[in-house]
């Protein structure tokens, strides 16, 4: 087994999406909690698009970002399998990782708005236009998902853990937007999906908190 | 082969990716220039997070982003293969196309923040995050590139097109940066793939 260094916080979502990966596969690592933006921070120096995660293989090769980090992982342990072997199954599959990614893009961009600490800089419009993608990109997993115990095919995937984590983090960051309200049976989905032992361990305390609170 | 059409105009980096895969791969396409930026955008009812590019399969299922579209195109259409099957050399393809697609991330964000119509709202300090990542971004892929013909071992795969798409579409945009003259490698490995038919038709316009 290489050596792998993961460079992350554990506020990012897309540093959990990796860390689910790790926790499902069991794949021994050594975890460096880091902010990407942090003065003096070493992270654009591994990665030049100074975002985190990022992971070192080895102490040589750098591997950004979440997805490519992932499909790397599903190679190198590939049991349990989180992306199909190739064709239409692996394409599919993809797009839903692309759906959560694309919704946690969405939330993170809202909140990076909100940070800004000149407040005359925050744009509402571009907040309302995020917060669309957010809730449009949530009602369609909603009506794909249906009923279904996974998003695609019989097992958990890349694209459940990419969904859950975009949940999770709209959630917790973004409370007013009321999703959970308006798509119990999304919410149903993804509560049964944190209950698993690797989402868990990948929650951040304050989510641990909310969920231990919901009982 | 499906029939396949593709909603994105020709300013966007992204769309320009999967232009030039579906060039290379002699696929044909229907393309309509949808403008995402009004109320109506009208990639949402086929797209949720309304983002271009997205391709419609035979009138019926979307795709998207980029990354997974050029995965299905290089599914359907095999020849020139752009991905190494499934192992350590797609993965670093991946890492190429990840590098290169976050240059373009840049770009688009650093546009953004320009087309603010309420100038009070642009972020000084935004837009220097925005160029930082420019040039790490650039002096890497120089740095990785070396002399070599290809991002990636002995042929032109999706890597070349992550990044040929990211430099061009800063020349495109961001002209003052004057990359060519700092890196004169990455100059050369651009002149030399812009005149693949497949780039040369895509060259990114308003």
């Amino acid at each position: 087994m290489p050596k792998l260094q993961l460079y992350c916080s554990v506020l990012s979502p897309y540093a959990r999406k990796v860390r689910i990966v790790l926790a499902e596969k069991q794949i021994p690592h050594e975890f460096i909690e880091i902010s990407a933006s942090a003065p003096g921070s070493p992270v654009p120096k591994i990665n030049p698009l100074g975002k985190v995660p990022v992971m070192v293989v080895d102490d040589e090769t750098v591997l950004y970002d979440s997805g490519v980090i992932a499909e790397y992982l599903d190679m190198l342990v590939p049991a349990p399998s989180l992306l199909p072997a190739g064709g239409m199954e692996r394409v599919l599959v993809r797009r839903w990782d692309a759906l959560g990614q694309g919704i946690c893009d969405a939330a993170v961009a809202i909140a990076h708005e909100r940070n800004r600490s000149v407040e005359a800089q925050r744009s509402p419009e571009l907040m309302a236009k995020q917060r669309i993608k957010v809730e449009n990109g949530l009602a369609a997993a909603d009506r794909d998902i249906g009923d279904r115990e996974w998003c695609y095919g019989n097992a958990l995937s890349l694209g459940d853990i990419s969904l859950v984590m975009a949940m999770g983090w709209v959630t917790q960051r973004l409370p007013e937007i009321e999703w959970h309200r308006n798509l119990p049976r999304l919410a149903a989905y993804r509560a049964r999906l944190e209950e698993r032992a690797s989402f868990r361990a990948t929650a951040n305390p304050n989510l641990t908190a909310a969920l231990a609170a919901l009982k | 082969m499906p029939k396949i059409t593709l909603l994105g105009g020709n300013a966007s980096p992204f769309t320009r990716k999967v232009r030039i895969v579906l060039a290379e791969k002699n696929i044909a396409y229907e393309q309509i220039k949808a403008a995402t930026a009004g109320e109506d955008n009208p990639v949402i009812p086929v797209n949720p997070l309304g983002k271009i590019p997205t391709i419609i399969i035979d009138g019926q299922n979307s795709l998207y982003d980029s990354s997974v579209i050029a995965e299905y195109l290089d599914t359907i259409a095999p020849v020139p293969l752009l991905l190494p099957p499934p192992g350590l050399d797609r993965v670093e393809v991946k890492r190429w196309e990840s590098l290169g697609d976050g240059i373009c991330d840049a770009g688009v964000a650093l546009m953004g923040e320009r087309r603010r119509t309420v100038e009070t709202e642009r972020s000084q300090e935004f837009i220097a995050r925005q160029y930082n990542k420019f040039e790490r971004g650039i002096a890497v892929a120089a740095k990785e590139l070396g002399d070599r013909q290809w991002c990636h071992g002995n042929a032109f795969t999706l890597a070349d097109v992550a990044l040929v798409t990211a430099i061009d579409y800063i020349e495109f945009r961001f002209p003052e940066l004057d990359w060519r003259k700092r890196y004169p490698n990455l100059d050369a490995y651009q002149a030399r793939l812009t005149k693949r038919p497949a780039f040369a038709s895509t060259l990114p316009s308003d």
